[in-house]
């Protein structure tokens, strides 16, 4: 693990060395048991942002390129490190340091819609893989519009429910604290990794 | 908080764009503490009505809850008397973990969070899930999703419970449960169901109510 939070640091010092850290990265999240297609799914994310940069790799000028390394790696540590803590901990740590409650609710029930969110996502991706949406590359756009549009839909219906359910229980704005936050050994790496990357990005803009 | 009555005198509603009254003109009443299932065909109105009890919907008749009409002035305190249970658990669990999601609740009408949350795990206790208490929403079944949703809606006491096809998506060991649970409760229910078998060979008393299509 040590060797994977300093491959990480290195990384992030250096844009020759990103690659290196992303290794280190992909160690630390099989050590820890992270689910790799997760892990995947959320640095593809990633990926579509500072992608156009990779893309452009044989004409960028090595400036940019190491850059946008360094920039990936950092939102990668971001990211491994947020599914290696234990998932209540962030909004428990935030209800710690005071932060306004109507943040912490509004975390809360974006914390728990967004799981229902991408569960719809799954559906409605599954639904078009059993009626053969995928099956001709040319349906791919078609598909992927369906899913686009029915997510949007769902989104509108789920909000106006979700606008009834808070009405009819009595919502005025307060949220029942949560478990209270604790040390946790496990999650140490992730925090520090997670205040060195964002640190050394800090450094970086200043510098 | 006391049962209370529910009447309803010539509510109908019409959704925009359609062509039927769904529901058609219906009366009926429950005295306070009394049962009854809502029988219909799909897409004839049943959900709509408790829409219109909730005062989630608005069209032609009255509907009154302990005598008060879910008007704009009665809105709060109708709310306040009335749990709504709906269909699928996933739109009504509003917070990542159970306990919170129980607390949300009695947190918001007023009561002290720590007592709150003591509140929620009673009601967890008493519906047999109080170990799914820290368990985030989204590992649980669709069965204890809906224990743990009449938990929140039961945590505020209500005096009347609309509950929305509760056992649609439950196997027979969580609609079983479920049913002992509401058998314990003292509140007025008007039940939407396919199934009324299973709810008229209970113990307690369901009375029944049909819309015609």
């Amino acid at each position: 693990m040590s060797f994977a939070a300093a491959g990480a640091a290195a990384g992030m010092a250096g844009a020759g060395s990103a690659l290196l850290g992303l290794v280190a990265l992909f160690l630390w999240s099989l050590w820890l048991r992270l689910s790799v297609r997760g892990l995947f799914w959320r640095l593809g994310v990633l990926v579509s942002g500072s992608g156009l940069w990779l893309l452009a790799a044989p004409f960028a000028p090595a400036q940019a390129l190491g850059l946008a390394l360094r920039g990936f790696t950092v939102s990668a540590v971001v990211v491994t490190a947020g599914m290696a803590v234990s998932w209540t901990a962030p909004l428990a740590l935030l209800q710690v340091l005071r932060a306004p409650p109507s943040l912490v609710a509004f975390l809360a029930i974006l914390a728990r819609h967004a799981v229902a969110v991408r569960d719809e996502a799954q559906r409605v991706w599954q639904v078009l893989l059993l009626r053969g949406a995928f099956d001709r590359r040319a349906n791919l756009p078609a598909a992927l519009r369906i899913l686009l549009a029915a997510l949007v839909s769902s989104a509108f219906r789920r909000g106006e429910r979700v606008a009834d359910v808070l009405a009819l229980r009595g919502f005025e704005g307060r949220v029942p604290a949560l478990p209270p936050w604790r040390w946790n050994v496990a999650d140490l790496p992730a925090y520090l990794l997670t205040a060195l990357a964002l640190s050394a990005t800090a450094l970086e803009a200043i510098g | 908080m006391k049962a209370l009555s529910l009447e309803i005198e010539g509510v109908c509603h019409r959704h925009p764009g359609a062509t039927l009254d769904t529901p058609p003109e219906l009366s009926f009443s429950i005295p306070p503490g009394g049962r009854a299932l809502l029988l219909g065909p799909n897409g004839c109105g049943k959900t709509t009505l408790l829409q219109r009890i909730a005062g989630l919907l608005e069209g032609a008749g009255t509907v009154r809850v302990g005598g008060l009409e879910p008007s704009r002035r009665n809105l709060a305190a109708v709310r306040k008397g009335l749990g709504f249970l709906w269909q699928n658990p996933d739109d009504a669990l509003l917070l990542p973990t159970a306990l919170e999601d129980v607390a949300l609740g009695p947190v918001n009408d007023g009561m002290d969070p720590k007592r709150a949350r003591e509140v929620a795990a009673e009601w967890l206790e008493r519906l047999g899930v109080s170990g799914l208490a820290d368990r985030p929403i989204r590992r649980l079944s669709m069965g204890e999703k809906q224990l743990v949703a009449l938990a929140g809606v039961l945590a505020r006491e209500p005096g009347l419970l609309l509950l929305d096809e509760p056992t649609a998506a439950l196997d027979d060991d969580a609609s079983e449960r479920l049913a002992c649970a509401l058998d314990q409760i003292e509140a007025t229910m008007l039940l939407v169901t396919h199934d009324a078998g299973f709810w008229l060979t209970r113990e307690r008393r369901w009375d029944v109510v049909r819309i015609a299509p």
